[in-house]
């Protein structure tokens, strides 16, 4: 007998093998002077998932998805290695199923990583193992866009007006890297005063600091400024070396200001006049400053019109009663009423042979006129 | 720089990131400006998307993995 035969044959299957991106690509960047992923894959995490379309010429098997009939999927970094291979306990990867991976982990700047994914499919006609392999680069690149600016809420000369009823000023600042604020978390904030020659860090010690050091709030009592120079320096934690900063005087200042002494009673000295009444207003170009004793060093001195005679000090307040008899009897002798105002420096710190007064614990404070008297 | 943002639930069902993005112990999940570039940033906003730092995010992380 001589025999023949007839094989069964079907021709490969037409496949299209992708691996999906989801949620970002391969490519990273690291801002150098900060330290930070843009993005970062440990908060959005880069999520490589496989893909299997197929076709049939033969029209045996449906055409369509057959992604979850991947098999023996293994993903490795860089070479197909037992080494390099990706597996439950690898740090930064997360396996799904069909060879789905999530990249949790950033890259490194200079050091690329190939995620090498190999899978399998077997093709149900002809029970034929088809391997599939991707690459899947993944690199990082270090860029350096600094370009750190300070906003600073205080202008370069900081006028402190004691009339005005308010004890702290805060001075706020914000580090940016171009229009982006830094996190306080990435920031340095440092404060510093003028000393002598040179700037020194701010501490609890300066009597005019409340709070705020290292922070972008400094906060100060106004009341113990006369004039001192702020400066804040501040910089990324990650690049210390790239410092930016800003400065202000804050000074105490009284703008302008005019006194003006007012005999409000006992003008006319008659022989019946028992009282003469002083009264010192000092006034801004908003009007008359309420308790200018406050703020001002006010003496109203009295002398008569006598060749020879002093002036005295009768009062050391914007109002006195004086008895008219100082003016004595005298026709035609008029008695006269000085009044010197001088701007009050901040409170400033008694020290007694070098040291700071404390009264229960608190640093003792005084304020002095600023300028000699002129009687 | 990425921006982030927590997002409902609904909006990260609706682009279908639910599966890949860090859910928060609130039932929010964790997005970038990136993913909601489809949807739209201000319609996320509006609808209930919350602007945060990294920092924040690396916490409300933590917190979810703590749990």
């Amino acid at each position: 007998m001589i025999t023949n035969s007839a094989n069964v044959v079907y021709d490969p299957l037409d496949t299209a093998f992708d691996v999906i991106e989801k949620g970002g690509s391969g490519i990273q960047k690291k801002e150098t002077s900060t330290g930070r992923y843009d993005p970062d894959r440990e908060i959005t995490p880069w999520v490589l998932i496989p893909n299997l379309q197929v076709k049939d010429p033969e029209r045996i098997i449906a055409d369509g998805d057959y992604t979850s009939s991947l098999c023996n999927s293994r993903w490795y970094q860089n070479s197909e290695t037992e080494a390099n291979r990706i597996t439950g306990t690898t740090a930064g990867f997360t396996l799904g199923e069909y060879g789905r991976l999530s990249v949790s982990r950033n890259a490194t700047p200079g050091s690329a990583v190939n995620l090498l994914l190999v899978v399998q499919f077997i093709d149900p006609r002809r029970n034929e193992v088809m391997t599939f392999r991707k690459i899947c680069p993944m690199s990082c690149d270090a860029v350096n866009e600094t370009n750190l600016a300070l906003d600073f809420d205080a202008p370069v000369r900081l006028p402190i007006v004691p009339m005005k009823n308010l004890t702290t000023r805060t001075i706020a600042a914000q580090l940016r890297n171009g229009v982006n604020p830094v996190p306080d978390a990435d920031a340095v904030y440092v404060w510093k005063v003028l000393d002598g020659q040179t700037f020194r860090n701010i501490t609890s010690t300066d009597i005019f600091y409340l709070s705020g050091q290292g922070t972008k709030n400094l906060v100060i009592d106004r009341r113990y400024i006369d004039k001192e120079v702020i400066r804040l320096e501040s910089y990324v934690k990650a690049n210390t070396a790239n410092v930016v900063s800003a400065q202000t005087k804050v000074h105490r200042w009284y703008g302008q200001w005019k006194e003006r002494l007012d005999i409000v009673r006992g003008k006319l000295i008659h022989p019946g006049t028992t009282e003469t009444e002083v009264n010192v207003t000092v006034t801004t170009r908003s009007g008359d400053i309420a308790n200018p004793e406050k703020y001002f060093d006010i003496g109203v001195y009295f002398r008569r019109d006598i060749e020879g005679e002093n002036w005295r000090q009768v009062a050391h307040s914007r109002n006195v009663t004086v008895p008219s008899s100082m003016a004595g009897t005298k026709y035609g002798v008029r008695a006269v009423f000085g009044a010197e105002v001088r701007e009050l420096s901040a409170l400033r710190p008694i020290t007694m042979q070098g040291k700071t007064v404390l009264i229960n614990g608190k640093t003792a404070c005084m304020q002095i006129p600023t300028k000699d008297s002129e009687v | 720089m990425t921006n982030y943002y927590s997002v409902p639930e609904a909006i990260a069902d609706s682009l279908k990131m639910t599966d890949c993005r860090h859910r928060t112990e609130d039932g929010s999940y964790i997005l970038n400006g990136g993913d909601l570039v489809s949807y739209g940033v201000d319609k996320a906003v509006e609808d209930g998307a919350r602007e945060i730092s990294e920092s924040e995010a690396r916490n409300l992380i933590k917190q979810s993995n703590n749990r």
